[in-house]
């Protein structure tokens, strides 16, 4: 409902994400005779952009599903990961991707909420803001907090912004039209990422012993598939209690990492206070430990992953305009340097570099610049 | 632009939910409203056969014809025209009751719906109201309406005021296109009539996009409407939810048509993120225009026609959502 662009390519098909490959073959094909361009069934019943949004789902779903290599990649950037899922099997001969982990987005999010000339960044992270997760609505718990610090207050101070960036919609509904009324500007919200591996555990029940109380609870009350409740599609769930906001969002400092690590070990141990998580891709670089970041490297990093600019602002939540400024060394487009430097630690720590070393090193190439040009 | 007025809806208290069991052991009542949109798809003719399906299936039955402009429910059973009709209701305050005319069916009578004046097809508020409250007081375990054509008030009022809308549709773009925006329509106004029933109609109003701020689905209402009314907002979504219509698709002819009846359920619900059930497909069939010209019911005089078993089975999938629904409620 909806919500096309926010529902995983499992949702667009109405399939469980375990299903076989057999199965998703079908889903496809039912789900062409439905939403199809000879359906009666679709026939008067929204406009045809709302249409078009779910055919190209449709399209995506059909490339990026009946592929193993690109549905193993997929299934980890919506955070299907974890050891009890069936789907698990499926990965082994997967290339190996460095598995998602919430992304260090808080620093990100202070950045548009607070960047004044920010207007466009909007724009483009509207685009960005697949892969869509469903029950990203649903799901207005306290994020896994201290992660990263994040946490709920982050996620609603964002939502607070939600009003402003919908499109002012037709009357269409007063006159009892409802074909405007169809979920769509859903997609332009952005998810708050942790949102996503929860979702998930609820659906796997298999939630890791990471995962706090207090988020495994509200999840739970899922809905009975009869009418007690407005149904996923939905993307809604009324809350009878508001949860209690979590304590004031705090901008943590980098800790400051051990001395930059040796190129050749490129998985560095890090120290335990410092996220880290496994690590499986091996940066292929070669890397001086006295490299001075810039952004040509930085994309070289990311390449050498087989990242796209795209994949990393998914994941690391910094809008891809950014990125691309960061990557093209446009330091004149760049953020202040106080939002510059949480994207480049962020984006440092999702390319396994060093981000104190990268942070530094790049601003201080900025300064330089700036000295020139003035 | 055309909006509905929302100071003289009619107040449609819904049933209260009922034991299944009444003192006696009869079973409670439900009312049932066969609608579509579109004209000539064949309302009268499922009403009338869903009526006799479940009168034979030992249900008290009422038919009542509640397409008040083009009433010929009786024609469609073979009868003449009773002697009191709905108009006697609203004119003379008659009780409904009195008005079932039997219709040689066992279990199975008939209110007609004829009204001759000429405003009749649009009754006003107030005589919308004393018919609902009317229809409610109907003792059957059955009540059964048929609708008239198009998205008038006073059809989607009954149409929302019964425990099953069903909705018939064809195979066809014109009729898919009346169906769904009757659906839409009724939503609407469900939504409407809910919001001000709990006094939020002021939020429900805002949400959708009256003052500004934009809306777009029935969740988002209610989840704008929860951000101020917790309390309200739960109302307004359970009344949502009640809002599962069943779908009946007439004059199948093809495999084609007969998957049409499962992408109407997908669609509405991936779009609209509502429930339908399907009922099932009445395949298209000779004899079915053939009775209706001999004045004749289908299940009496086709009774083993394959449009008839259809109708049949329509039937008995209407009684099997009514079993669990104790449970669920």
């Amino acid at each position: 409902m909806t919500a096309t662009e926010e529902q995983t390519l499992y949702d667009v098909l109405e399939v469980d994400p375990a299903s076989s490959i057999d199965e998703l073959r079908a889903a496809v094909e039912r789900a062409r005779e439905t939403y199809g361009t000879q359906s009666l069934a679709v026939y008067a019943l929204v406009d045809e952009e709302q249409l078009g949004e779910l055919r190209a789902r449709l399209d995506e779903a059909e490339e990026v599903l009946l592929d193993p290599a690109r549905r193993a990649s997929y299934d980890r950037s919506i955070g299907r990961i974890g050891p009890a899922t069936l789907w698990a099997e499926d990965d082994e001969d997967a290339a190996p991707l460095p598995p998602i982990e919430p992304g260090p987005h808080a620093r990100a999010e202070g950045l548009d909420a607070d960047d004044a000339d920010d207007a466009d960044d909007v724009e483009e992270e509207e685009e960005e803001a697949e892969p869509p997760r469903q029950h990203a609505l649903a799901l207005e718990v306290p994020a896994a907090s201290g992660l990263f610090g994040r946490t709920t207050g982050q996620q609603t101070a964002r939502g607070a912004r939600e009003p402003a960036r919908r499109s002012a919609q037709p009357e269409a509904l007063l006159s009892g039209d409802w074909a405007a009324a169809v979920p769509g500007d859903q997609a332009t919200r952005p998810v708050p990422e942790a949102a996503t591996p929860v979702a998930r555990r609820e659906r796997t029940s298999a939630p890791p012993p990471d995962v706090p109380e207090e988020i495994a609870v509200p999840i739970e009350e899922e809905f009975p598939p009869e009418r007690t409740a407005l149904p996923p599609a939905l993307g809604l769930r009324i809350r009878p209690a508001p949860q209690p906001p979590p304590a004031e969002p705090v901008f943590v400092e980098p800790v400051p990492p051990p001395p930059a690590p040796p190129p050749a070990s490129a998985a560095p141990e890090r120290p335990p206070e410092l996220p880290t998580r496994p690590r499986e891709g091996k940066l292929k670089l070669d890397i001086p430990a006295d490299a001075e970041f810039n952004g040509e490297l930085l994309r070289r990093v990311r390449e050498s992953y087989g990242l796209s600019l795209q994949q990393v602002a998914e994941r690391t939540r910094i809008t891809r305009i950014h990125l691309e400024n960061v990557e093209a060394d446009r330091y004149d487009r760049l953020p202040a340097t106080v939002y510059l430097r949480g994207i480049l630690v962020n984006l440092a720590r999702e390319l396994r570099l060093d981000p104190a070393r990268v942070s530094k090193t790049y601003l201080l190439a900025t300064q330089r610049s700036h000295a020139r040009g003035s | 632009m055309k909006r509905y007025g929302l100071n003289n809806v009619v107040e449609l208290t819904r049933p209260r939910p009922r034991p299944d069991e009444l003192p006696g052991g009869r079973r409670a009542r439900r009312i049932v409203a066969v609608g579509g949109g579109k004209g000539g798809i064949g309302k009268s003719l499922v009403s009338a056969n869903l009526g006799i399906a479940l009168a034979r299936a030992g249900h008290r039955v009422t038919l009542v014809d509640v397409d008040l402009g083009g009433a010929n429910l009786h024609t469609c059973l073979g009868i003449t025209q009773p002697q009191g009709t709905l108009s006697d209701v609203v004119t003379k305050g008659t009780r409904i009751d009195l008005l079932a005319a039997p219709t040689g069916i066992e279990n199975l009578s008939l209110v007609s719906g004829a009204m001759d004046a000429l405003d009749a097809a649009n009754p006003r508020a107030q005589a919308r109201g004393r018919l609902v409250e009317q229809l409610q007081t109907l003792d059957a375990d059955y009540v059964v309406l048929d609708l008239g054509a198009g998205t008038s008030l006073h059809t989607i009022d009954f149409f929302l005021l019964a425990d099953h809308g069903v909705l018939v549709l064809l195979p066809e773009p014109t009729s898919v296109e009346n169906a769904y925006r009757f659906l839409k329509a009724a939503l609407f106004r469900r939504l409407q009539q809910t919001a001000q029933a709990v006094g939020v109609a002021h939020l429900a109003e805002a949400a959708l996009g009256s003052q500004g701020s934009a809306m777009r689905t029935p969740a988002e209402v209610v989840k704008a409407v929860a951000e101020s009314n917790a309390d309200a907002a739960a109302h307004l979504e359970r009344s949502l939810c009640d809002f599962r219509v069943k779908l009946v698709v007439n004059q199948v002819r093809s495999p084609a048509d007969q998957s049409v009846g499962r992408a109407v359920v997908a669609a509405w619900k991936k779009f609209f993120g509502l429930d339908m059930d399907y009922l099932g497909a009445i395949a298209y069939d000779d004899s079915a225009w053939q009775t209706v010209r001999k004045r004749r019911p289908l299940l009496v005089d086709a009774a083993g026609s394959a449009a008839s078993s259809n109708v049949t089975s329509v039937a008995e999938a209407l009684v099997a959502l009514d079993r669990p629904r104790s449970a669920v409620r």
